[in-house]
């Protein structure tokens, strides 16, 4: 569905535009989220979290504002906003302190001064992807389900059809060869 | 390798985005739950816009609801009782904490004579009482939302030997609820509810010190799935979030039927926080039926059990339910553990690699003309043979079994080989499909199989009972080792049936194939082999680093080594007119295989090919398959035997560099592994 189709079904049929929207973005949602409070923040702290990303975007978009923009860049900056706020909220009670480092507020600043240091994290993040989806299925899906997602082994077993004995030992292996060709490729871990 | 979350720890958002693409995680249950939250935001945030012309005030009256880790921590712990003869002493110190049964004998009630229509006024008082209580439980007790101090947290390490290893870590929070200072308070509570009797085992846990278990050390699996726990005296709740489905009450009315002046039921509608199949933007409401007796010496009245939508809450763990003897009781529950069954035993087959551990698998030897190494995979979770086919027993019939696997589980008996030591030498006949070896089970690493096709459950499309049969239409997501692989990715029919011990087996399966999702399985086929063709053609053989060989080439660049793939120029020429005609492969790479430095060429009996790591480099990071057949693949006819299809191939690297690939391929009918054969090859967009 494009994004003026998507707009124009909010529209027409709110709820059941709003589900559309959420099924189509829910996973980049999440990924966001998940990217920010993963080192601090319970599933529920996540999952709350975008739902509260969502609630902003339905009632950014009932206002009919941003109607020019991409969706979702839009939808990205919503979430990304959603998971500092919680990130703020969530570091220092479980002891962790929020250090200017950390803060993404304080990134935004940066960002245009570490155009070589974004530059590195980026080829780093493209080789490891690369690497991981070079481990073939289902290894590429469980290291990324558990190392990503914080996925835990029988969840990420049910999700596969596999036993959770099974997605261990696969998941032991394939860490071993994702480190192999990790170092290959010049990646130290 | 790091901590387990620095491998991303500094990801950026186009890598983030391509994550939330390539690899989504949430399930529909996920979706469906947060969809629901997040309607609830909007819609409080909208009444409270539209009550004040648009101005938002006040706070937020979102409550936050129960969040589901497990079903029914007694059923869990019942049934990790029953696997895990380990946990026994822990299982004796979690019943500590429980009321003896002796008090049981105080509940003397009860004459239960038939229902009547008597004024049931008197009743509604401590029915009132005793549903506004029971909710106060669920909510603060059972939904584990007591107060908390989050700064206070313990965290554990789960033995990975035990269980599943379902969790890798348990976290505790210091209870700080005035209301429950310890243990015995919130038994008080429990007790005050249903009496005197045994809360369900797991709710309230034992007594553990930091000698016994410090903070960080690795405790038992079982330990991890209790509620509450008392530890250096304080008392604390499990961070895993609670069990209940309570929300709240809908309204205030109570059905009350009389059963006697000391025992009656009370019905009354509540809203629970499970999402609804229906209509997931509501949840489900549940009338709950307690069914209420007095106790005769104390006078009080107590909940003795409660029904929700037909199915009886025990408050007596000695009645919970637990598994049911290995049977199944849906279809649907059957289809999994097939899948789980399916791809284990794919898994198990698959050719021994260098990532295996040593643990995994062992080996003998047969004499051939050289000697052959057997190699041998254990299968997870099995001791004998008979424990392998007992879960075969539970999900297949004997013939839905030898249909799926090809195998006979009546042959089982005859493959022993307990009696070789490792390394021995092995005849044919002892070379058979599955083994008991020392106390497991033991599946042949075929050396032909590297690439084993995982099966798991899209949808379910239909269910049909017919008199003696059921037979269940689902949509079946196929992934292989390049990723999902969506050619094959099908509707399937299972059929089930009762089988001579009562209960519903897996007797049928096939895969329902259209004609044109067909044509597309075999001509992504043709597509890979083509691009194999091009990756050798290009240098991009597979070589080890001990098979380069000082075989002159005209091609510095380009040396020769022995090529690891086939056997000779012959096999791998038969290889590719399976995919390709051979006019093309000599018109389009007349090198390949003609000339005085051919790319590939025999020697000394050995296959040797002109090399070029980078190609391969190259290959792996173009699409070999079309991501989605549905959308990336179109076919024109343009004679009964003759198409072009068009494929949009996303590439392995670099989101977003999208290529158009055009493909001539004529249908050959007589193929042993395809039936298409390419005639020609295009990349539109590719200059000059």
């Amino acid at each position: 569905m494009t994004d003026s189709e998507l707009r124009a079904y909010m529209k027409d049929t709110p709820a059941l535009g709003r589900r559309a929207l959420f099924d189509e973005y829910c996973n980049y949602v999440y990924a966001i989220v998940m990217n920010k409070l993963r080192s601090c923040g319970t599933r529920e702290d996540i999952e709350e979290c975008v739902s509260d990303a969502f609630a902003d975007i339905y009632r950014a978009l009932d206002k009919g504002s941003n109607m020019d923009q991409d969706l979702k860049s839009y939808i990205g900056v919503i979430a990304k906003r959603r998971a500092i706020d919680a990130y703020r909220r969530l570091a220092p009670s479980t002891g962790r302190a929020v250090s200017i480092d950390d803060d993404e507020s304080f990134k935004e600043f940066a960002a245009d001064t570490d155009v070589q240091k974004n530059a590195e994290i980026s080829d780093r993040n493209s080789i490891l992807i690369d690497k991981v989806k070079q481990l073939g299925e289902p290894d590429s899906t469980i290291i990324i389900q558990q190392y990503y997602y914080n996925r835990t082994a029988s969840e990420i077993a049910k999700a596969i059809s596999m036993t959770a004995a099974a997605v261990q030992k696969r998941s032991v292996r394939a860490r071993s060869k994702l480190r192999e060709l990790l170092l290959e490729a010049g990646v130290s871990l | 390798m790091r901590r387990k979350n620095d491998l991303f720890d500094d990801v950026d958002d186009e890598t983030v985005e391509k994550l939330s693409q390539e690899f989504p995680v949430l399930t529909d249950e996920e979706k469906d739950r947060i969809f629901a939250m997040s309607e609830r935001k909007y819609n409080i945030v909208s009444e409270i816009v539209s009550e004040n012309d648009g101005d938002v005030k006040g706070v937020e009256q979102y409550k936050r609801p129960v969040w589901h880790r497990f079903a029914g921590i007694a059923a869990a712990i019942a049934i990790i009782a029953g696997g895990f003869g380990g946990g026994a002493a822990l299982m004796n110190s979690l019943k500590k904490s429980a009321p003896s049964d002796t008090t049981t004998s105080e509940n003397e009630t009860v004459d239960t004579t038939e229902p009547t229509k008597e004024d049931v006024s008197k009743f509604m008082g401590p029915a009132k009482d005793l549903t506004e209580r029971y909710a106060e439980f669920e909510n603060s007790i059972v939904n584990q939302k007591l107060n908390v101090d989050k700064d206070n947290m313990l965290m554990f390490k789960l033995d990975q030997n035990d269980a599943s290893g379902s969790v890798d870590e348990s976290y505790w929070y210091k209870v700080i609820d005035q209301r429950y200072p310890d243990m015995a308070s919130l038994q008080m509570e429990y007790e005050a509810l249903y009496g005197p009797v045994p809360a369900p085992e797991g709710m309230f846990g034992g007594e553990f010190t930091s000698d016994q278990f410090p903070a960080g050390s690795v405790i038992p699996y079982e330990m991890s799935m209790i509620r509450y726990m008392t530890y250096d005296g304080q008392l604390y709740v499990n961070g895993m979030g609670g069990s209940g489905n309570f929300d709240y009450w809908i309204d205030e009315n109570i059905d009350i039927r009389k059963v006697s002046d000391n025992e009656f039921y009370a019905s009354r509608k509540c809203m629970t926080n499970i999402a609804s199949d229906t209509d997931p933007q509501k949840c489900d409401e549940e009338t709950l039926v307690f069914h209420i007796l007095r106790n005769t010496r104390s006078g009080g009245w107590y909940i003795d059990t409660v029904e929700r939508n037909g199915v009886t809450e025990y408050n007596d763990p000695d009645q919970v339910p637990t598994t049911n003897n290995g049977s199944y009781e849906s279809a649907e529950e059957l289809i999994q553990s097939h899948l789980n069954f399916y791809n284990e035993w794919e898994c198990g087959q698959v050719k021994v690699d260098e990532t295996d551990s040593v643990d995994d698998y062992i080996s003998f030897k047969i004499q051939r003309d050289s000697e052959f190494t057997a190699y041998y995979r254990r299968l997870e979770g099995y001791d004998s043979l008979d424990s392998l086919k007992d879960t075969i027993h539970n999900i297949y019939t004997d013939k839905g079994f030898s249909e799926l696997y090809s195998i006979n589980i009546n042959n089982f008996d005859d493959y022993d080989l307990s009696s070789h030591p490792i390394g021995d030498f092995i005849t044919e006949d002892e070379y058979t499909t599955v083994i008991e070896y020392n106390g497991a089970v033991y599946l042949k690493a075929d050396p032909t199989k590297s690439c084993p096709v995982f099966k798991m459950l899209g949808d379910i499309n239909g269910d049909q009972t017919y008199e003696n049969s059921h037979v269940i239409d689902a949509y079946l997501l196929f992934s292989a080792n390049e990723g999902p692989d969506w050619a094959r990715s099908t509707d399937v029919s299972f059929s089930f049936t009762l089988d001579s011990d009562g209960s519903l087996k897996i007797d049928h399966y096939s895969e329902n194939y259209t004609e044109e999702q067909q044509k597309k399985i075999f001509l992504a086929k043709t597509y890979d082999g083509y691009k194999n063709l091009e990756r050798l053609a290009n240098y991009g053989v597979f070589y080890t680093d001990e098979s380069v060989a000082k075989v002159p080439s005209d091609d510095e660049s380009h040396p020769y080594a022995v090529c690891t793939e086939f056997e000779s120029a012959a096999a791998l020429r038969n290889y590719l007119e399976a995919y390709v005609t051979p006019e093309f492969i000599d018109e389009q790479f007349p090198d390949m295989f003609e000339g005085d430095y051919p790319t590939f060429k025999d020697i000394d009996g050995r296959l040797y090919g002109k090399y070029d790591n980078s190609q391969v480099e190259i290959y792996w990071g173009e699409c070999s398959l079309p991501s989605d057949p549905k959308t990336d693949m179109d076919i024109t006819d343009v004679t009964s035997d003759e198409v072009i299809v068009d494929f949009v191939c996303h590439s392995r690297i670099t989101a977003g560099s999208d290529s158009r690939q055009r493909m001539y391929a004529e249908y050959t009918g007589n193929g042993n592994t395809t039936y298409w054969k390419v005639t020609g090859f295009e990349y539109p967009d590719a200059k000059g």
